[in-house]
């Protein structure tokens, strides 16, 4: 694989995609269980707040499980040049969302392409996986 | 100044024309997670990104209209309807974002 070559797994909460570095994961669990120290992190009640994350069946856990993020679906490998990726910029980022790296459009067969967000764990890393 | 009157769910707004940089049917809006109340959403426009503002419309909007900016990054707004074009006296109007107005409320 060159340089410019990663490789990630996208996941899905609230209509949305993610893309996470695999190298970040740990393994795909099912959310009922979890254990007591896992951070769950729940971007489906960030961008549908009062949502919940109650209806996400997945759990993508990462950082030796110390952090487990909600998914409603885990979609697969998907290896990524990072010169397909586009920067965000403020306004689209905030103080709060610096955890976005940046976003790539996917192709898809039923939407024809969705636009994904890869994500930087080590920042939430440093707020001790808190969104 | 020219302008270009656009009808979003609830608000009336006046588009500079010449800060306009282009108006499409059906964008395809997707949400941002953790951006502030004020954004509605994310587009990818001829391979650059696209940032919404919320001004009265959601992702389901009609049309799009962006505006031209020095950086990488279009912003815009969504809206249900292009009501019409014409001139309007810029000291009955107020800027909501650059570029784009609406009618001072007194």
């Amino acid at each position: 694989m060159g340089d410019q070559q990663l490789e990630y797994l996208e996941f899905q909460a609230d209509e949305v995609h993610y893309l996470i570095p695999l190298s970040w994961v740990d393994r795909i669990s099912d959310r009922t269980k979890k254990k007591g120290r896992t951070v769950l992190i729940d971007f489906g009640g960030l961008t549908s707040p009062g949502r919940g994350g109650t209806q996400q069946e997945y759990l993508i856990l990462a950082d030796e499980e110390k952090a487990g993020f909600l998914a409603d679906r885990v979609l697969g490998m998907r290896t990524l040049d990072r010169r397909a990726f586009i920067s965000l910029r403020e306004p689209a980022l905030n103080e709060t969302n610096r955890y976005l790296e940046a976003a790539v459009l996917l192709p898809e067969e039923q939407e024809g392409e969705v636009l994904a967000y890869v994500l930087k764990p080590e920042i939430l890393k440093e707020r001790q996986w808190k969104l | 100044m020219e302008i270009i009157e656009v009808k979003t769910r609830d608000r009336v707004l006046y588009i500079e024309k010449e800060k306009t940089e282009t108006l499409f049917m059906n964008p395809k809006i997707w949400k941002i997670p953790g951006a502030a109340e004020e954004i509605l959403g994310v587009s990818v426009y001829k391979g650059r990104l696209a940032v919404y503002y919320r001004l009265g419309s959601e992702r389901d909007a009609k049309c799009g209209i962006l505006m031209k900016t020095q950086s990488d990054m279009a912003v815009g707004i969504a809206a249900e309807q292009v009501a019409g074009e014409g001139e309007i006296n810029r000291e009955e109007l107020t800027e909501v974002i650059p570029g784009i107005w609406e009618r001072k409320s007194d």
